[in-house]
């Protein structure tokens, strides 16, 4: 029948740009589509710069909405880590979506735990109830206490909306502002998110993306 | 006539023996496979310094061994023998070598229940809303079975097919639910099919540990039953079984336990079918040795699974649910194609 089908994927960091262009330009909207690469690109710029100077990547345990499964090549949220200057602990694994056990991320004794959750919908969530809860049960994981991130509170919630996808440089904003907080006193992963919200999306911002806040 | 009826004697008790040898193997193997587990992990631990770890009090190692792979063994046992034993009960009670966990749907059930938990409502308000509703699902299948089979003369056959369309209407449930879920849900729902041990603590394997221990100790005494249940049920009940109570009983508890292991641990799959056919090929069919020598190759195929799926290919696990089918079903072909006579 000789009919084209495109397909985008909107979660490989790499791609996504490309991916908004195409998405542009079948829409007829190339103008728009312009604004967010360059909006996208001034912020994953911004981050790169600051890095820059040496630093030492944290080790980071990125765990997936199932417990214990993590990401490796080829997930977005491998991506994400990088791009935010971590270095993700199971980045040399063999497949994108891999389940570990709790032992070997003992072993590995990451200096952050970053647990992705899905509550079906975050902008709707007041409060911060249940990234609290999701938080407070790694912390008591057993033998987790040995873990360096456990240890030092290093541990933070994300929810889904923010990791991976679109909204990704959000998540990107704030992983950045955790592995780094003397590098990042001026960025503003709230503001950032409002903006993309208000202005790509047209409605306001709202919701409760990550816990804990505080830096 | 004093000495053949010795000799009819010596031969049962020799016969009693070899089987009861064969259950004493069966458990070294399981503490020899347990050895193994302790000592094999992602630490840099040498075998001798997990095992030394079993003896100390703090410390790092103390906290791997204590707190991460020894409750993994414990889970890993409870649930093989769980389901080897459950098995077993649901072959005998519905004498058919079809008969399991899975061909009777109970664990469609609980897959079932598991996916709405995680669909509609998942939260981490609830601690166990996962396993609470696979649970609730698990043994509510069960019921439904013996609700359709009871609605005429319920044949055996009856139980099967009912339990078979019961499988099939829960896993397109499952599917459409999943097919309505987000990609996180669809994620989760993947690997709670595929089954793992990772999750489970010292306080589910108390939970499953009651669950599966109770039920089979009553069991264990109903075997007479059972074995006169393998004659049919007319000859059964000409000798005074309570045909229908045993069943009922067989199948409610071989329930209960079912959704006291798979609760915890997701699917695993293919246990409760195959460990009664290797013991039942090795030892026979006398359920007073047939119900331990299922449940102990039912523990060391999934304990064996586990280690095996956590080592070969590490960091990565291969979810145990996918290594019990490439260990057991070799190793069953083998006894299928090497037995030489009738077993079932």
């Amino acid at each position: 029948m000789g009919i084209t089908v495109i397909r985008l994927d909107f979660y490989k960091m790499h791609r996504l740009k490309q991916d908004i262009e195409i998405l542009g330009r079948i829409l007829q909207k190339e103008k728009q589509a312009g604004q967010l690469i360059d909006w996208y690109r001034e912020k994953m710029e911004f981050i790169k710069e600051r890095l820059k100077p040496g630093c030492k990547p944290p080790d980071v345990y990125m765990e997936n909405y199932s417990d214990y499964h993590s990401v490796g090549p080829g997930s977005g949220a491998d991506e994400m880590c990088a791009l935010s200057g971590g270095h993700n602990i199971s980045s040399d694994f063999a497949i994108p979506y891999p389940e570990v056990t709790p032992e070997w991320v003992l072993t590995k004794n990451p200096e952050i735990i970053i647990k992705a959750v899905s509550f079906c919908n975050c902008y709707a969530m007041t409060g911060t109830n249940k990234l609290e809860g999701a938080r407070k049960k790694i912390l008591k994981r057993p033998a987790w206490d040995n873990i360096r991130a456990v240890r030092e509170g290093k541990v933070y919630v994300m929810a889904g909306d923010i990791w991976t996808g679109p909204t990704a440089v959000v998540g990107i904003c704030y992983m950045a502002k955790w592995f780094y907080p003397d590098f990042f006193n001026d960025l503003d992963p709230e503001k950032i998110h409002k903006e993309y919200l208000e202005k790509f999306q047209r409605v306001s911002y709202r919701g409760t993306y990550v816990y804990p806040y505080n830096f | 006539m004093q000495k053949d009826s010795g000799d009819i004697y010596q031969q049962y008790r020799n016969l009693a023996g070899k089987k009861v040898s064969f259950i004493i193997f069966l458990f070294f193997i399981l503490l020899g496979v347990a050895l193994i587990a302790i000592s094999v992990g992602a630490s840099s631990m040498s075998p001798l310094d997990s095992l030394a770890a079993l003896f100390t009090d703090s410390g790092t190692a103390h906290a791997i061994v204590w707190k991460l792979r020894l409750p993994r063994i414990v889970m890993a046992i409870l649930v093989g023998s769980g389901l080897g034993f459950a098995g077993t009960i649901f072959q005998a009670v519905l004498r058919n070598p079809l008969a399991s966990p899975y061909t009777l749907g109970i664990a469609s059930g609980a897959g079932f229940g598991a996916v709405v938990a995680i669909v509609f409502g998942a939260g981490f308000s609830a601690e166990y809303l996962i396993a609470g509703n696979a649970f609730f699902f698990a043994l509510l299948t069960s019921f439904l079975i013996l609700g359709i089979s009871g609605q005429r003369s319920s044949t055996t056959e009856t139980m099967i097919l009912a339990g078979i369309a019961v499988m099939f209407f829960f896993s397109s449930l499952s599917s459409l639910f999943q097919y309505m879920g987000s990609m996180e849900q669809v994620h989760e729902i993947v690997f709670w099919f595929f089954g793992s041990l990772s999750k489970a603590g010292w306080k589910e394997i108390g939970m499953t540990a009651d669950m599966v221990l109770l039920p089979s100790t009553f069991l264990l005494k109903l075997s007479w039953d059972f074995n006169l249940l393998s004659a049919g049920d007319e000859s059964a009940k000409a000798v005074g079984v309570n045909v229908k109570g045993v069943r009922l009983t067989g199948i409610i508890l071989a329930s209960l336990i079912t959704a006291g292991v798979i609760c915890f641990t997701g699917v695993i799959g293919f246990i409760g079918l195959v460990s009664p056919h290797i013991s039942r090929m090795i030892i026979g069919g006398d359920h007073r040795f047939l119900l331990p020598a299922s449940a102990l190759v039912g523990a060391v195929i999934v304990l064996a699974a586990d280690t095996a799926g956590r080592t070969i290919w590490a960091p990565q696990i291969i979810p145990i649910g996918i290594v019990t089918s490439f260990i057991g079903v070799p190793f069953f072909f083998y006894l299928l194609i090497k037995r030489t006579k009738e077993y079932w």
